[in-house]
């Protein structure tokens, strides 16, 4: 089977406006969770968010592009530039028909359908811009990468809520090995800070109000955050072949469905994709020195999470480091496996764990090294990656340290 | 049987899909198994028809007992004619 490597990677969330600066941030565990800003909306009861802050759109695109652009298209298309400037790749002749871009979302072009609606129906302004629908599709970032870089190979978005980087990321990865193309760019991105979706999430009472606290002891919910990730993958003899600068090697992805409940989570479904994307990288149990815990700060995912943990890694799981990033940058939906795709691959090249912040004291249903507050400097031979998605979703990634 | 608490029952048992006769105001949700998702739903309709905001994370509205429920509602309803007399 072709193996398979990551050779760039980009990124825009609460950490900042590069995969470099958010890197930078989840190793000194700094805080990408502020007060809401920016909606206008006086019913909110939601006070704080992980908004992509230092995103402006101006430096970025001009006028005449940012009509075409959601916010979900604007991030997607800074990380991927960011990846390929990184990859040093050029695009040029066959190349780019064999290159994939696979892009995943939860929602697609949210705050463009938010303002249709409000136009429509709250306004009573019957008329609609020109450009919404190619704002709004879900596959909009994905093509507008296409576009930008002239990439003529398979292009297509994936949906699958918050599983939809690791999806994303895994159908690159089949693609790849199994001969489709030789380059793929993948990951995820979300602009889901708007006020028809945190009401929603508001409605469900799944939100906290003080900040994410990730397994800790008085964890109180999720906290919504925004931005993308997007990487550079390429088989290993197309990477060599051009002596490129190889990040880490993306070894397996496990997908697995509850078929349980539409949102509460399934210890056994979590552990069976963990398991599979181990099967698919050709690691054993006591190779993996972390996992990039799914780890959202809800009451129900955190103790379920850590029960998959247990049961599948049995005796080595207290060897284990387990952290979830979203203390820093939020639950970003689709783009949270991409996100922490820049952590697990920080982890594998500089052997430094990033932590879970906010953490105030132990939950015996989370008993495992969750990492808390402070970053730990540790070898690091492969990680698990894992998302967990609404709809009983789960999609894990496997990835080896690159030496 | 009070409005409020008629219709609090009648929410529980469309929502739940629990039958009325089973509905005590000495029990949970729990003891009904209704589904957290469903224990949300309550609490969704309850705003929607008396027009009022159920606190998060108090457990006198989503794990207490039925008659904290109403009682809770109740307050709710009585806080809000105040507000609009001094408004």
């Amino acid at each position: 089977m072709r193996r398979v490597v990551i050779t760039g990677m980009g990124c825009v969330s609460a950490m900042g406006t590069s995969a470099v600066t958010t890197w930078a941030g989840m190793r000194e565990g700094r805080a990408g969770i502020g007060p809401l800003m920016g909606l206008d909306d006086k019913t909110l009861r939601t006070p704080i968010a992980a908004q992509a802050r230092a995103f402006v759109a101006a430096e970025h695109f001009d006028e005449k592009r940012l009509v075409l652009l959601d916010p979900v298209s604007q991030y997607a298309l800074v990380a991927a530039r960011e990846a390929v400037a990184q990859s040093g790749l050029g695009f040029d002749g066959e190349r780019a028909e064999r290159t994939a871009v696979i892009i995943g979302t939860g929602i697609g072009g949210a705050s463009t359908q938010d303002q249709l609606a409000r136009r429509l129906y709250g306004e009573g302004n019957p008329r609609v811009h020109p450009m919404a629908i190619v704002r709004v599709m879900p596959n909009a970032p994905a093509s507008q990468i296409s576009l930008e870089f002239g990439l003529r190979g398979p292009v297509f978005a994936v949906a699958s809520a918050c599983a939809s980087s690791n999806h994303a990321l895994g159908q690159a990865l089949m693609l790849l090995q199994s001969g489709v193309a030789d380059v793929a760019l993948a990951g995820g991105t979300e602009a889901c800070i708007t006020v028809g979706t945190v009401k929603a999430w508001e409605a469900m009472r799944v939100l906290a109000d003080d900040t994410c606290r990730p397994f800790s002891k008085g964890r109180r919910g999720l906290v919504l955050g925004e931005g993308a990730g997007v990487f550079v993958l390429e088989t290993l003899d197309h990477a060599l072949a051009r002596g490129a600068a190889i990040l880490a090697e993306l070894a397996g992805v496990g997908m697995t469905a509850d078929a349980a409940d539409i949102v509460m989570p399934d210890a056994s479904g979590a552990a069976r994709a963990m398991r599979a994307a181990l099967a698919h990288a050709g690691l054993a149990l006591d190779e993996v020195d972390c996992i990039n815990a799914h780890g959202t700060g809800t009451l129900a995912n955190d103790a379920t999470e850590t029960r998959a943990i247990r049961a599948l890694f049995v005796s080595h799981a207290d060897a284990l480091a387990v952290s979830s990033t979203k203390s820093m940058h939020g639950h970003a939906l689709g783009a949270g496996g991409a996100i922490e795709l820049v952590a697990v691959i920080g982890a594998l090249r500089e052997g430094v764990v990033p932590p879970t912040i906010n953490y105030l004291g132990a939950d015996p249903e989370c008993d495992l090294n969750v990492v808390p507050n402070t970053a730990q400097e540790r070898p690091v031979r492969a990680a698990l990656s894992n998302s967990f998605a609404f709809g009983g979703l789960n999609a894990v990634l496997a990835l080896r340290r690159w030496a | 049987m009070s409005s409020t608490e008629q219709t609090i029952f009648d929410i529980i048992s469309k929502t739940c899909s629990v039958p009325r006769d089973r509905i005590t105001l000495d029990s949970t949700l729990k003891d009904m198994d209704v589904h957290s998702l469903d224990a949300v739903q309550v609490l969704f309709e309850i705003e929607d028809k008396f027009d009022i905001s159920v606190p998060e994370r108090e457990d006198q509205y989503s794990a207490g007992t039925v008659r904290d429920l109403i009682e809770g509602v109740d307050q709710l309803l009585a806080e809000k004619v105040a507000a609009k007399a001094t408004a």
